[in-house]
């Protein structure tokens, strides 16, 4: 595959630009699938998704025979640790400022705290609040800090690693907060910023893969924003959020530190997926008399996704946008045939009045068509977020050489 | 005996020893059909066998449905006093408990009096007023729900101790959208350690029933076993008596709510007459204890040719039969179930007997279990439940058991 640094861009048009898409996350599912596992971040939603050996090439096969319902498989972040620095304006009242990692939601994620009083790494689970780990130690108003947060998968647990020190000081190599969480832990998703009843700048927030020597990160935050703008694709709950500059820093900053008619005091943003490409080669195998086969975008449900479907002879950008039936967005002709390999390509772009959607669909071995197979425009109540993944129907599909790119002057 | 309620429910006077919790021959609900009980599934009604029944008439029913009592039309009121709080701190009572994001709420937020909806976690005023409050002195707090055609109205006032009750309400509001339409009372702390006593809920219309909660706690329990908290350190004073929320700080939750709330009922029997009428096999009918909304409850009930000890955790059904005995039940004829619930320190357990009507009751029980799993459950309301069929229900009869 040689897509890096090559856009597809409006109706088919080929161009070398500034927006290339950068390659983001991917997997050939060889190293996971030596050891029968599917990669890490890997979750699946109906069906019997699993990496087999094919010939020597391991592959990630939905092997379910007669499957008479949807089958996905996702990605997203894991095994990462998250970087950043922070500071917490000068107040009188009890404060805590952190980030969160593995977040699958409001009640469904990992944090790393530092408050007044102590270092603790939480679970969030439900409308509990678990501590995992804590150290009784004072951090100050008014100081800068950096931290790290370390989240690593392992066959019966996660492994979870803190630190956070003084910014003006060297970091001390071994002094880790370190737990685990073996019971039913969370093995995947997103990450962002938190804070407890404080304002609170933060700056240099990055994912960075935990694999020794990774040579970029998963994701950077912006720098780049004008002051008061808020970050795009990230999410918030609670407190008010937006670009500043603090001690001449561009920083996102919460500046609420008041209690409300709530009285719950966290405030939080997260890292959505958005804007990007996915990709994949595609095989399907023992076909049922209706079958189908494709990837998917901006997931967060069965209900809510867009899809890139081959089913049949016929290649449909579809959504679900949380009714029964999906709508289908555009509709073309393409002959894919059991047993041969085939190149996917979908790709998800946000715009102020909706989603563009692009797809396209070619055999292995040929190149790549000059024109997108179908296009269409979302304007809707458009999905704005979500993961990328694949998705079988009646048919034991296999998915190879998956990758998601991003455009990265969108992040 | 952890709460006494004062029933003096539709004219019944206490049979036996043991105190009467509630009765319900349906017979004035006609009039006001349905008006404390929640349905879920199927189509219930009031309606007339010789006298008035319950009956989920639905006999295409493709699940199951249920009817459970529900606390609804009532007002709570406590005295509460503040010693220690935060900068911005709050204290309050609770109706209509759904669960943490779903319910009303009367509040003093430092120095204004409030009514607050919370639907889906969304926390909004719907009344407010300026009221200063000393708040380390002891002072009245009432608030009144009732469910009517229009949504749910609600009334809040709040005076001194030791001074006389304010005629009308400070606060009113009336809610077109609610986040529940009944449900348990309790109280509320926001950033603030505080101590309620004298709670009281007066069901219904004055006259009709009240109940008043003894804060009494088994040695080593923290609450009354027919209490439950969510936030904060909750425990009961027993020399005053005052239940009190003492932490001020909400910890490394950043979470400053802290509730307490009454689920009315534990360690009770539960009686009622049911009869199946028409539907298609497998078909059920029985009777639900504990039930602490959201799907959580105990269940004897029928299904085939057994009788089952039921325990279903969630609305979609997690079931765990804790057991079952082969029994077969005949459709068209009334039976009398009876379900006795105890919740000791450690474990609920739980006995079931199913006899024909106008048979002699069985001497011995025929089913009983013991829930010990962690999330086995220790109060709740009471209720019906019929699987694939029509069925009729009547005479509801809920007795506090001796003391355990």
């Amino acid at each position: 595959m040689t897509l890096a640094g090559v856009a597809w861009l409006g109706g088919g048009l080929i161009l070398a630009s500034t927006l290339a898409p950068v390659a983001w996350i991917g997997s050939d599912f060889e190293v996971a699938g030596r050891m029968g596992l599917l990669p890490a971040g890997w979750f699946t939603v109906g069906g019997r998704w699993q990496v087999v050996n094919v010939g020597g090439n391991h592959v990630l096969q939905q092997t379910l025979p007669r499957l008479y319902e949807n089958a996905f498989a996702l990605t997203s972040w894991a095994d990462y640790e998250v970087r950043a620095e922070f500071r917490v304006a000068p107040g009188a009242d009890e404060w805590g400022a952190g980030v969160v990692a593995y977040w699958q939601g409001p009640e469904a994620h990992y944090r790393l705290v530092a408050a007044d009083e102590a270092l603790a790494i939480l679970r969030v689970r439900g409308e509990e609040v678990i501590p995992l780990g804590e150290w009784r130690r004072p951090f100050r108003r008014a100081v800068w800090y950096r931290l790290r947060f370390r989240l690593e998968n392992t066959p019966r647990a996660v492994r979870l690693w803190g630190k956070v020190w003084p910014a003006d000081a060297p970091e001390e190599p071994t002094l880790w907060l370190e737990t685990a969480d073996p019971y039913e832990p969370l093995r995947y998703g997103s990450a962002g910023l938190w804070t407890g009843h404080c304002d609170a700048a933060f700056a240099q927030f990055a994912l960075w893969p935990i694999a020794p020597a990774a040579p970029t990160s998963l994701y950077e935050m912006s720098t780049s924003l004008a002051k008061g703008q808020t970050l795009p694709g990230w999410v918030h709950y609670g407190g008010a959020w937006e670009a500043d500059v603090v001690e001449g820093r561009p920083v996102y900053r919460q500046m609420c530190d008041r209690t409300d008619w709530t009285f719950n005091d966290n405030a939080l943003t997260v890292v959505q997926w958005q804007d990007y490409e996915v990709e994949a080669r595609v095989q399907v195998t023992h076909p049922e008399a209706k079958w189908g086969v494709g990837l998917t975008a901006y997931y967060s449900s069965p209900e809510h996704h867009y899809r890139l479907r081959i089913l049949g002879s016929d290649v449909t950008l579809t959504k679900k946008g949380g009714t029964k039936r999906g709508t289908a967005l555009a509709e073309a002709k393409a002959e894919v045939a059991p047993e041969q390999w085939y190149h996917l390509r979908l790709q998800v772009r946000n715009r102020t009045a909706g989603v563009v959607l692009r797809g396209c669909v070619w055999p292995e071995g040929e190149a790549a068509p000059p024109n997108w197979t179908v296009t269409a425009f979302d304007a809707d109540a458009p999905l704005r977020s979500g993961l990328p993944g694949t998705w079988a129907f009646g048919c034991q599909a296999r998915f190879d050489d998956f990758r998601v790119l991003h455009f990265s002057p969108l992040w | 005996m952890y709460l006494l309620f004062i029933a003096i429910l539709l004219g019944a006077a206490p049979m036996g020893a043991r105190e009467l919790l509630w009765r319900e021959d349906f017979e004035q609900q006609a009039e006001v059909p349905l008006m404390t009980w929640t349905t879920v599934g199927g189509k219930w009604e009031v309606a007339t066998e010789g006298t008035h029944v319950l009956r989920q008439s639905q006999e295409n029913l493709g699940g199951n449905a249920i009817a459970v009592l529900t606390w609804r039309n009532y007002t709570v009121q406590a005295a509460v006093r503040c010693p220690e709080h935060a900068r911005t701190w709050g204290v309050g009572l609770v109706a209509y408990w759904r669960d943490r994001k779903n319910h009303y709420r009367l509040v003093q937020v430092t120095d204004r009096l409030a009514l607050l909806r919370v639907a889906e976690g969304q926390v909004e005023p719907i009344a407010l007023r300026a009221n200063p409050m000393v708040p380390d002195q002891w002072a009245y707090f009432q608030l009144r729900a009732e469910t009517r055609p229009e949504g749910v109205w609600v009334g809040g006032k709040v005076w001194p101790l030791g001074e006389r009750e304010p005629e009308t309400w400070l606060l009113t509001a009336q809610d077109w959208d609610p986040p529940a339409s009944g449900g348990p009372a309790g109280v509320w702390t926001g950033k603030a350690a505080a101590q309620f006593k004298e709670f009281a809920v007066r069901l219904g219309a004055p006259g009709r029933g009240t109940y008043r909660a003894v804060f009494k706690a088994w040695p080593g329990q923290r609450l009354p076993a027919d209490w439950w908290a969510w936030g904060g350190q909750w425990k009961v004073k027993p020399a005053e008596p005052t239940l009190q929320q003492t932490a001020v700080r909400s910890g490394l939750d950043f979470d400053g709510n802290a509730f307490a709330l009454s689920f009315g009922w534990s360690n009770y029997t539960v009686q009622a007459r049911l009869k199946f009428l028409r539907g298609r096999p497998p078909w059920g009918m029985g009777l639900i204890g504990y039930w602490q909304g959201e799907g959580y409850h105990y269940r004897l009930h029928t299904v085939g040719d057994k009788l089952f000890l039921t325990k279903q955790t969630g609305r979609e059904g997690q079931t765990t039969h804790l057991q079952a005995v082969q029994l077969k039940l005949q459709p068209g004829r009334w039976y009398v179930f009876r379900l006795r619930l105890e919740t000791r320190r450690d474990a609920t357990y739980l006995r079931g007997k199913v006899w024909p009507v106008n048979q002699p009751e069985p001497a011995e029980w025929t089913v009983e279990a013991t829930d010990a799993e962690v999330g086995r459950l220790r109060r709740g309301s009471v209720g019906f439940w019929v699987l694939k069929g029509a069925c009729s229900c009547d005479d509801l009869i809920v007795r506090q058991n001796e003391s355990p």
